[in-house]
């Protein structure tokens, strides 16, 4: 069992330089120096095989020379000779490495062995390991990297795959005003990832806000475990990169294709509360944000802007990222209406025009917040502003910014406020003025929008059930019917399910399929159909992916003559276009549903796909042949589906308009589809070996569903 | 008296040496003392190599692998005569014909001698050599053979008339049919057979030995078997260890990649058919189930071809040929059992025949 206590790389009491050097210019001279002139207090052992004393401190030939003990070691030595010195470590009792040196599984190669046999050693020695390949670890106490210059002590923790992107992240930070509480590069990942340290760092009191670098994520279940009771802790920012297409190229299901690869890290960043941020400027100004603004209890704003054209700006940006402006009572619009000129616009956005001066915007931002003294200004529903200004010949930018930061810091208390200074000379003083104080102000409005809209996602998250409070219901089913379909399915050879299969399944959780027969013979057809009566017939065979180009469907099945022809014919034509070799089970005899006689039907698709990390995920949308065109789906986690999860995902259709009826029709069974919708989850929960399910359509009628084609794939 | 399995055929590639490598393995898991016999050979070429090539195999893989008979044992003791597929007909007068079935003759009385079953693979159908004398019925009636395995291979209603054809052809001679045999049958067939036993076979008295689904693993050629037929050539010798892949399918891309895949994820084991200059079809081909690359017109493909196909041990190999003809070429070719199949093989003839009957 793994040590979960990594504390002792935060705050180590001795650290081991393996590999310390005294050249200049060397890494192992960075480091050695770094750690040193950090202001570093515990105990410092370089090792180096070839000298006795390096920057006054006795040098060791071996950590296993050392008299005392050692907590942490940090490696500059050639890739190489690393297992040996790990090995030494793990007998010398130390608790971590950090592994700055290259050589490992990013060669490929014999460096691939190397990395196995590394995580080898950590296993036996019970040793935990940061890298390798990576720039190393900064904290508050000490700086254990080879970085140039470290950056401002602070609150917020940055953990990065990449050690380029870490240093250029880091040097872009100083243009900010925060610092960090450590700097972690997780290089190969070979033992400790992103997950170990934010689990860490959800509880560390030195950080408030977490910000990551990823391009991977390795352990999905690990993440859905731990993310959701660290987000709850504090913020936590992850900018995900590396979004390829690669995976959805090699998917065969409807889900599959339209997914993509990049859907499961969005799903999954959602559910545990997770903000993504799509660029590196997110990055930092989500980690602005969130230090130092509060979350606001609604998302209810006002725009107070001294220039019309930027205020329509800021409406369309409000717009688009779904924030609402807060009304404002009688009494504030009769107050702003009293002291604001004629010209200026008193519903929000507020315009006080060009010649606002700052005692103006002091006035009106208070009033919004309900702030002027002495007055009763009624209910104050406004949570947070967003202040633009723009230089005007009375504007007086710097003196607006401080006013700003008088009433933040002295009478707003838990209300946010951003602002956006839109210039270049003018209003750079106020500008960094705001920024230094803890009000983020962006050079236009759109930053601002997208900054106050992720804040309200948090107050949503915030406000939201706990994910370990919420259980999937759970239906009585025939699993080990499902278990036996599945068993016999792998003795045949097939991965792909015939129709007759999936219906049974189907019929194991409670959901309704048409009736289904499979014929091996047209006398045998001639038979079914009199026993199911007016029915589809359809060509079965694992290899017959696209039943309807190799025209292996017929419909309006009326009569026992009629099946014995289509029979003959389906079979025929599945051999002419087909492809070759296809194995032929035969024909199945399917119950029609006359649908086109009842008032209403929808046509629906549901199915899933599965994540080769985080399991499986669900799509909703518009089904029919048109459905990998028409593109309306949504998705969602399997993992603690709920019926919320289901009513939100069909919600986030077009097609859910016309399930509640349109042009006078009546709405459809939505309760039945979201039945299905989480019978279906608890298949793919039970059964991780469905690799794909798709059943398209799912034919939704004003009372109840029929799902008509389902296809299901599982594991060899 | 040695009992006979005569394996005769109307039609030809019906799997007479499939069968006979089945029945043999069969009487050596039950204990039984037993021959094979192919009275007519047919030599690849009469010049270099005088050896039918599936005695030959039988030789190898059977005779001196696992029953342990030396390797001189003589050719010519499992099959006595050679007559080539073609240009037979002067090459046969009527004095060849005498010594022919003389040879053949006395070669069964010697072998026949201590054992209790002979398995007789018949000529490639029933027709053949019928215009010089030498068809199974004559070899029948100079072996004193009065009943015969016919083998079925049709997967439609044709095999009945073809059944009742055969039936009234030997009853001319005063041949019976031992049983049907119903082989290399498609899957939706075999429901269909199990109906016509019922409602027509079982009239006439015919018992049905078995019926075997065709079986695509053994029916399959290994990329080895393609680059020969096609006279290709093995560009990356990295992934010489796919030359044993089977190949299930062929495929030939000519669209673009993203219709291709559409047909790519259709099928398994393929042999991919395209120009050497669609590097865009190769990448999207080796990223699903294919066994090989084949790549037209003698065009060396993209270095990323070669290092992804490396990568995955699947072969490229260059065809001198244009993409009709090298398909032409493969149509053309008949994969033969593999000795690491005839376990397989055994599995198939066991399970599938009845045993009771034919060993009563």
């Amino acid at each position: 069992m793994a040590n979960s206590d990594i504390s002792f790389f935060f705050n180590p009491k001795s650290i081991a330089v393996v590999g310390a050097s005294a050249s200049e210019g060397k890494v192992g001279n960075t480091v050695l120096t770094n750690i040193i002139k950090s202001g570093y207090t515990g105990k410092i052992f370089p090792i180096n095989p070839k000298a006795h004393q390096i920057s006054d401190l006795t040098c060791y030939k071996s950590v296993l020379d050392v008299p005392e003990d050692i907590d942490i070691a940090i490696f500059v030595i050639p890739g190489k000779l690393v297992n040996k010195a790990a090995e030494e470590c793990g007998k010398k009792g130390v608790k971590g490495l950090i592994i700055i040196s290259a050589g490992f599984k990013e060669i490929g190669g014999e460096g691939v062995e190397r990395e196995e046999e590394l995580i080898s050693i950590s296993k036996k020695y019970n040793l935990r390991i940061l890298g390798p390949n990576c720039l190393g670890f900064i904290g508050l106490n000490y700086n254990g990297s080879f970085a140039a210059e470290a950056p401002k002590r602070g609150e917020i923790a940055m953990i990065s795959q990449s050690g380029a992107m870490l240093t250029a992240m880091m040097d872009y930070s100083m243009t900010f005003p925060f610092g960090f509480s450590c700097n972690i590069s997780l290089g190969n990942k070979a033992d400790l990832g992103a997950i170990d340290f934010i689990e860490y760092l959800a509880d560390d009191e030195n950080t408030k806000v977490i910000l990551c670098y990823l391009e991977s994520i390795k352990d999905g279940n690990r993440f859905l475990e731990i993310m959701p009771k660290a987000t709850r802790k504090k913020p936590i920012v992850i900018l995900k990169s590396g979004i390829s297409e690669a995976g959805a190229r090699a998917a065969s299901s409807h889900t599959g294709a339209l997914a993509g690869a990049d859907i499961a890290y969005q799903l999954v960043f959602e559910k545990c509360g997770v903000i993504r941020a799509n660029t590196i400027e997110d990055l930092f100004d989500y980690g602005e944000i969130f230090l130092y603004q509060p979350i606001p209890k609604e998302n209810s704003f006002a725009i107070i802007t001294n220039a019309g054209g930027p205020g329509i700006v800021a409406t369309d940006a409000f717009e688009r990222e779904k924030l609402k402006f807060s009304r404002f009572s009688e009494p504030i619009l009769h107050s702003l209406r009293a002291e604001l000129p004629l010209e200026a616009s008193i519903f929000n956005p507020i315009d006080i025009v060009g010649d606002a001066t700052p005692k103006r915007y002091e006035f009106t931002i208070k009033t919004v917040f309900g702030l002027n003294s002495g007055r009763n200004l009624g209910d104050i529903t406004t949570e947070g502003a967003l202040v633009i200004v723009t230089p005007q010949a009375q504007t007086k930018p710097t003196e607006v910014a401080r006013l700003i930061y008088d009433i933040s810091s002295n009478y707003l208390g838990t209300k946010t406020i951003v602002c956006s200074f839109i210039g270049g000379k003018n209003i750079s003083e106020g500008r960094e003025y705001l920024k230094q104080n803890h009000i983020p102000c962006y050079h236009f409005p759109d930053r601002a929008a997208h900054s106050l809209k992720t804040l309200t996602k948090r107050r949503n998250y915030l406000n939201s059930t706990p994910l370990e409070e919420l259980n999937a219901p759970s239906f009585k089913v025939k699993k080990e019917r499902v278990k036996e379909i599945f068993f016999n399915v792998r003795k045949d050879g097939r991965t792909v399910l015939l129709s007759y299969e999936t219906s049974e399944i189907f019929d194991c959780y409670g959901i309704k399929s048409p009736k289904s027969r499979l014929a091996k013979t047209p006398i045998q057809a001639m038979k079914l159909q009199a026993e199911i009566g007016k029915s589809v017939m359809k060509i079965v065979s694992p290899h017959i992916i696209h039943k309807t180009d190799v025209g292996g469907i017929l419909l309006n099945i009326e009569t026992e003559q009629d099946a014995f022809e289509a029979y003959v014919q389906i079979v025929n034509n599945a051999k002419r276009f087909g492809p070759q070799n296809a194995k032929i089970y035969g024909v199945e005899v399917q119950e029609m549903i006359d649908f086109k006689s009842l008032e209403k039907t929808n046509e629906i698709i549901f199915g899933m796909s599965q994540d080769p990390g985080f399991g499986p995920i669900l799509m909703f949308g518009t089904g029919g042949i048109y459905a990998n065109f028409m593109k309306d789906v949504s998705f969602s986690l399997a993992y603690k589906y709920t019926k919320e999860d289901a009513k939100q995902q069909i919600e986030n259709t077009k097609i859910y308009s016309l399930l509640q009826g349109v042009r006078g029709e009546p709405p459809s069974d939505i309760e039945a589809i979201i039945d299905v919708m989480l019978r279906i989850s608890q298949l793919v929960n039970d059964f991780p070996e469905i690799v794909e399910l798709d059943i398209n359509p799912l034919l939704a009628f004003v009372k109840g569903y029929s799902a008509v084609d389902i296809k299901i794939t599982i594991k060899r | 008296m040695v009992k006979s399995f005569y394996l005769s055929s109307l039609r030809e590639g019906a799997g007479k040496s499939f069968l006979s490598i089945g029945f043999i393995q069969k009487l050596i898991k039950e204990g039984k003392k037993f021959a094979y016999f192919k009275p007519i050979g047919n030599p690849q070429s009469a010049f270099t190599n005088k050896a039918d090539p599936d005695v030959a195999f039988i030789l190898k893989t059977i005779y001196h692998k696992i029953i342990h008979i030396p390797q001189d044992y003589p050719y010519d003791f499992i099959s006595p005569v050679s007559v080539p597929e073609s240009y037979y007909v002067d090459l046969v007068n009527a004095n060849r014909r005498e010594q022919f079935l003389q040879k053949i003759k006395s070669t069964y009385d010697k072998i026949t001698k201590d054992i209790e079953y002979i398995i007789i693979e018949g000529n490639p159908s029933i027709r053949k050599y019928i215009r010089v004398g030498l068809d199974d019925v004559s070899i029948a009636k100079v072996l004193g053979i009065n009943e015969m395995i016919y083998i079925s291979i049709d997967s439609s209603d044709r095999c009945i008339d073809n059944l009742i054809f055969t039936k009234n052809y030997f009853d001319s001679w005063n041949i019976g049919i031992k049983g049907v045999l119903f082989n290399n049958i498609e899957y939706d067939y075999i429901a269909r057979i199990k109906e016509l036993t019922e409602e027509h076979i079982n009239k006439y008295d015919i018992p049905v030995i078995g019926i075997i689904e065709k079986s695509i693993e053994l029916f399959s050629p290994r990329v080895s078997e393609i680059i020969e037929q096609i006279g290709g050539e093995l560009i990356n010798e990295k992934a010489s260890s796919g030359l044993n892949n089977i190949v299930e399918n062929y495929l030939i891309g000519a669209m673009n990649s993203q219709a291709a895949l559409k047909y790519l994820r259709q099928v398994n084991r393929a042999a991919f058919i395209t120009g050497g200059d669609r590097t865009d079809l190769a990448m999207a081909a080796l990223d699903q189930d294919v066994s090989a690359l084949i790549l037209t017109g003698f065009m060396q493909p993209d270095m990323s071809v070669i290092t992804v196909a490396n990568d995955k041990g699947i072969p490229i190999i260059l065809s001198p040929s244009d993409t009709y003809t090298t398909m032409r070429n493969l149509e053309r070719l008949k994969p033969s059992i593999q000795e690491d199949e005839i376990e397989k093989v055994l599995e198939l003839v066991e399970k599938e025949l009845n045993w009771d009957l034919l060993l009563k």
